[in-house]
């Protein structure tokens, strides 16, 4: 565009609706510092609006993977976008940051899923947080009630996720979040519940799993994905029926179940994921031809349609898909603490060392970055007002209760 | 859909008339679009009035639609370096035409120049932004420019 004397301050000349359009497209990284730009521009992006229409419109999204390993107290997070560009090994391992210290998690905390922007994250012994790193906005919710919740932690709380199907997701109906918990107790004939707690009215709900749904003792992580939070229904039992099992967040109703290729089921561990926009699984197949150790992956192309399952295989076993970039690879941990990128075919592209200390257990989401708030966000002061006016309404009567009574005494004596 | 060789008057902010197949124009702006199907358009008597789009952008929006009516089966890179070329025009005149993209629903020609602008910022350091876009007044008072500029002095 060429520059003259005569040309005018574009807040001049476009209407604030067609500038907001403009810095839709830019990321959310950019638009911090765009922010400054002018006192307009800030408030157009400081509108909750602006950051709904950000994440749904999705026309500068970024991809990041948060992982918080066993042992050492870096958190990391890997920016998935560049990390897809990165050519050779040093920038590769230069798209992966230390995490800044943040009081919204501990080094003992679990990562367990994402959705909007949003991770969810367990907190020993029975706290969930749901926490937006960027925002900071963040809640913390506590499931004391839940007995088994707080057997399981004491047990071994590394394993959680085992016993307990752990769910996160978001209802775009009610402009609502939920965290999602099923859980049976052996105690009473193994029936299963599900429990679920609303972000937006600050309360759980429960309802008993249909007895048609066996119960499994090796849940994996869930993934949110079309308005629902996805399980695989599987345990590793060489005769089950694997299939994946779908709780509408509208809905909040029961579970559905949706099945997977008939090959899945012999391998184990599977894992549920997204890959390229959609719903995929993944597996080691290294238990029945030790000469030729691969992941193989599956993705379901279409949601819901059985035909548009494809296979993907990559030669190397514990390799873990996290990402599909626009081109086409898959960006995967690898065995011991590296990361490696390969092609659709299976080509080797690039390997590079994960700096971090600790090799083994860890846990890991991918999540898109948005600026989104939680619903009620900030209105924690309104919250303690109402509260103190509740006890200084208490106080009052008291103090009233005081007086009668010492009218009263007065008449008596 | 009108037929190909219908033409319909279009009158910009000075009243030039310009005569466009309408084919061109349905096939872009959804409001003309519109016009034409619930049959508020007299081919006899009607001009559109178009009072806030001046002749010089109303013949640029005109040349777009046309163009891509006809080239719309030549290849991308071909189509990228046309609108390249007719976009290469002063900020004023970029703004005027996505002013008109806007007011026409033009949205192939709104989306090309929101990308363009968003080009123009993008990764780009505020001090940078402020003068592609010719921002002088930015509306922060010198203490809140101050206090930003010591918080984020990378940002400039």
């Amino acid at each position: 565009m060429e520059q003259n004397n005569n040309s005018q301050s574009i807040n001049d000349m476009l209407p604030p609706e067609l500038i907001t359009q403009i810095l839709l497209r830019l990321s959310v990284k950019h638009l911090g510092c765009v922010k400054s730009v002018s006192k307009l521009w800030n408030n157009l992006i400081s509108d909750p609006n602006f950051a709904k229409s950000h994440f749904e419109l999705s026309l500068a999204p970024s991809h990041r993977c948060i992982f918080i390993p066993e042992v050492t107290i870096d958190h990391r997070s890997i920016d998935l976008d560049a990390l897809s560009h990165a050519t050779d090994a040093d920038a590769a391992a230069a798209t992966i940051t230390k995490i800044p210290p943040s009081d919204n998690y501990s080094d003992d905390d679990i990562v367990l899923g994402s959705c909007r922007g949003f991770i969810a994250l367990y907190q020993y012994p029975h706290f969930f947080v749901i926490w937006n790193p960027l925002t900071g906005s963040h809640r913390i919710i506590s499931c004391h009630h839940i007995a088994k919740i707080s057997d399981m932690a004491t047990n071994s709380y590394y394993s959680f996720g085992g016993e307990v199907l752990f769910g996160f997701g978001y209802d775009a109906t009610r402009d609502d979040y939920l965290v999602v918990l099923g859980w049976n107790d052996k105690k009473e004939n193994k029936e299963g519940h599900l429990d679920f707690f609303s972000l937006r009215s600050n309360s759980w709900s429960s309802f008993i799993i249909p007895d048609q749904i066996k119960w499994r003792k090796n849940w994996t992580p869930s993934v949110f994905y079309n308005g629902a939070i996805h399980w695989l229904n599987h345990d590793g039992d060489y005769d089950a029926i694997v299939t994946i099992l779908v709780f509408d967040t509208s809905k909040r109703k029961g579970l559905l179940e949706i099945p997977v290729p008939e090959r899945v089921g012999k391998d184990y561990p599977c894992r549920l994921t997204v890959l390229g926009g959609c719903l995929a699984l993944y597996y080691d197949n290294d238990k029945y031809d030790y000469d030729y150790d691969k992941c193989v992956i599956w993705v379901m192309k279409e949601y819901n349609v059985q035909s548009s399952w494809t296979s993907y295989e990559i030669p190397s076993s514990n390799f873990e898909p996290v990402y599909l970039s626009e081109d086409g690879d898959f960006i995967g941990f690898d065995e011991s603490d590296g990361m490696s990128k390969y092609n659709v075919r299976g080509e080797l592209l690039l390997r590079f060392d994960r700096p971090c200390d600790q090799v083994g257990y860890f846990s890991y989401t991918v999540y898109t970055e948005s600026l989104l708030i939680l619903p009620n966000d900030g209105s924690e002061e309104k919250e303690g007002y109402v509260t103190l006016s509740f006890y200084a309404l208490l106080c009052g009567i008291l103090a009233l209760l005081i007086l009668l009574y010492a009218v009263m005494m007065d008449e008596v004596f | 859909m009108g037929s190909p060789l219908k033409k319909i008057m279009l009158c910009s902010s000075e009243k030039e008339i310009f005569s466009v197949e309408e084919q061109v124009m349905v096939q872009h702006s959804v409001i003309i679009n519109n016009m034409i199907e619930d049959g508020s358009y007299n081919y006899e008597e009607s001009k559109i009035p178009l009072d806030c789009v001046d002749s010089k952008t109303l013949k640029k929006v005109i040349d777009y639609c046309t163009y891509h009516t006809h080239h719309h089966n030549d290849n991308q890179e071909d189509l990228e370096a046309w609108d390249a070329q007719f976009l290469n025009v002063d900020s004023n005149g970029l703004y005027d035409l996505l002013m008109a993209a806007n007011y026409l629903e033009i949205r192939n020609l709104l989306d090309l120049i929101y990308r363009t602008i968003k080009n123009m910022i993008k990764g780009k350091k505020i001090d940078e932004i402020r003068r592609i876009l010719n921002i002088k007044d930015h509306g922060f008072t010198p203490e809140e420019e101050e206090q930003n500029r010591k918080e984020y002095p990378h940002f400039y």
